[in-house]
């Protein structure tokens, strides 16, 4: 557990050097800023759409640092060459991975809580507020998502580069969560292959949209029953686990040379 | 000739070409942009030149979003060919039922409606749902005005504008005005709609019903009938003009004063709603 905790400190430390988070914190401030300044027909006190705007900016940055951060471990590692003197300590690649993952994934949903508690306080000093036990549920479920995402992007930087890897994770991301509810509509008028298709696309990829309770946040409805809520984080835990098994399998045979990626 | 004469007549004669192009320039962008034909907001946006075309798309998508608003983050309906456990934990967690705002929290769906006719001027339909909801349980017709005034800029030849001012008109008790609008929109009816499209025939009836009624309170009953005839040649189905409209034609009065019927048709659509909260399974 050691080996994990020093690899995931590296990680943070790699990630508070190179500022991504402050970035994108200040960025989403100053966006939040420009919505409260908008006059909407000289109407005041108005809330709702600070709330939606800002969750969305809000996933947006969190999906943005966790596709950006996780790509670049791996690779970053093996063309500086200090995977050599990593894989020389008393670390297995199993260790590498998961500490890779762990670090990763707990510096974004730390920013990811700073960006809900920067909104969070826009909204109240507005005159708003959120349910706090939907805010609960739904801020676990997003970093259950960014768990899946960052597992994702270890699992392709395993055998990629870096910006392969980020594209092929923000496509099979981009594709799960926008793509994947629609298909039992979009099938209804699908015959033959496509429709084949389109059902093993279904059952293949994850379905990132359960982890997304912003709808309810927004609106102020109830939250989910808590058997609902504990199957998508059961189903969450097991794509990150299968994810991290795979990155593994594709790492532990993986051989290194100097400079190449190999 | 000397040198720097020779190179005066040169300047001279480029600059001359600039001038002759720049006024060639100047005309063909005149006779291209026809502010007659655009609207006045419609030529200087920046939105417009920034996105061009896709602004469009991204007003309806603001639409759409207001209309989700509107229902409490309640999606439309969709079929679907089956539900699976993926199906139905999505289910749980989506806001479901039929639920509206209400009162004074109609007025978040303003910044929708808003970046909707920032995005394209020429949508129409958010400048008249935005008036219509300011109008009504918002409680500010001021703003609705001021929202038609920008809507009449932006669309001078669409008549569904002047029908939504001719609306709000009646409803703020400014019959002469009202009276004004309807004849603007009837004169405009269809502009750029398919006048084959039932929208367009059910607003062109709907503005001589109002105008036959503004012309029953003036006390003109001749005009008013003038104005129903169509309106029951295009739906004959409408029953309750058409007794209006025997009523008048041999009683030679109103059988009950036009500003109860007018006070139904202005509050009646919620319906809408409630019909596609019916079509539901």
């Amino acid at each position: 557990m050691s080996r994990l905790l020093t690899i995931a400190g590296v990680v943070w430390l790699e990630v508070l050097r190179r500022k991504d988070v402050y970035v994108l914190f200040i960025l989403l401030a100053a966006f939040l800023i420009i919505l409260l300044t908008l006059d909407v027909f000289g109407l005041g006190g108005l809330v709702g759409y600070v709330k939606e705007i800002g969750l969305l900016l809000a996933w947006l940055f969190s999906l943005i640092l966790a596709v950006a951060v996780s790509v670049r471990q791996l690779p970053q590692e093996e063309e500086r060459g200090t995977i050599f003197p990593l894989l020389a300590k008393p670390v297995t690649r199993g260790n590498v991975i998961l500490g890779k993952w762990l670090g990763v994934w707990s510096i974004i949903s730390l920013a990811t809580i700073m960006f809900y508690l920067l909104l969070v306080w826009i909204v109240l000093w507005r005159g708003g507020g959120f349910g706090v036990a939907i805010l609960g549920q739904a801020i676990v479920l997003h970093l259950g998502l960014l768990g899946i995402i960052t597992a994702l992007g270890i699992l392709f930087s395993t055998r990629l580069n870096g910006d392969a890897a980020a594209t092929l994770t923000l496509v099979v991301t981009l594709a799960a969560y926008l793509v994947l509810p629609r298909v039992p509509h979009l099938i209804m008028n699908e015959q033959g292959v496509r429709r084949t298709c389109l059902l093993a696309l279904y059952y293949a990829l994850p379905h990132l949209e359960l982890f997304d309770l912003r709808r309810r946040l927004v609106h102020n409805w109830d939250p989910v029953s808590a058997v609902t809520w504990i199957q998508i984080v059961l189903y969450g835990v097991i794509l990150m686990a299968m994810f991290l098994l795979l990155a593994w399998m594709a790492y532990r045979g993986k051989r290194f040379s100097r400079g190449v990626l190999v | 000739m000397s040198r720097s004469a020779r190179g005066s007549v040169w300047g001279f004669r480029v600059w001359a070409m600039l001038l002759v192009l720049e006024i060639a320039a100047f005309s063909l962008a005149c006779r291209l942009a026809d502010p007659a034909d655009s609207g006045t907001a419609a030529g200087n946006s920046i939105v417009e030149a920034v996105f061009g075309d896709s602004r469009i798309a991204m007003s309806d998508s603001f639409y759409q979003e207001a209309d989700t608003f509107f229902h409490k983050g309640v999606g439309h309906y969709q079929s679907k060919a089956f539900v699976d456990v993926f199906g139905k934990l999505g289910q749980d967690i989506s806001p479901t039922g039929h639920a509206h705002l209400t009162g004074e929290n109609i007025t978040e769906i303003m910044p929708w409606l808003y970046f909707s006719t920032r995005m394209n001027s020429r949508n129409v339909t958010a400048y008249t749902v935005t008036a219509f909801w300011l109008a009504g349980e918002a409680g500010r017709p001021d703003l609705a005005e001021q929202v038609l005034a920008d809507a009449r800029r932006a669309n001078p030849r669409d008549y569904r504008v002047y029908l939504e001012s001719g609306r709000l008109a009646i409803k703020q008790g400014d019959l002469v005005r009202a009276a004004h609008f309807l004849e603007t929109g009837l004169t405009l009816w269809p502009g750029k709609q398919d006048p084959e499209d039932r929208q367009s025939q059910l607003d062109r009836a709907e503005i001589r019903t109002y105008r036959g009624l503004l012309y029953e309170s003036n006390g003109d009953l001749v005009q008013a009938q003038e104005m129903y005839r169509p309106v029951l040649q295009a739906f004959p189905g409408r029953r309750t003009l058409k007794e209006r409209l025997v009523f008048l034609e041999t009683h030679g009065r109103s059988p009950s004063p036009p500003r109860e019927l007018w006070k139904n048709m202005l509050f009646r659509h919620a319906e809408v709603c409630d019909k596609e909260a019916e079509q539901r399974p």
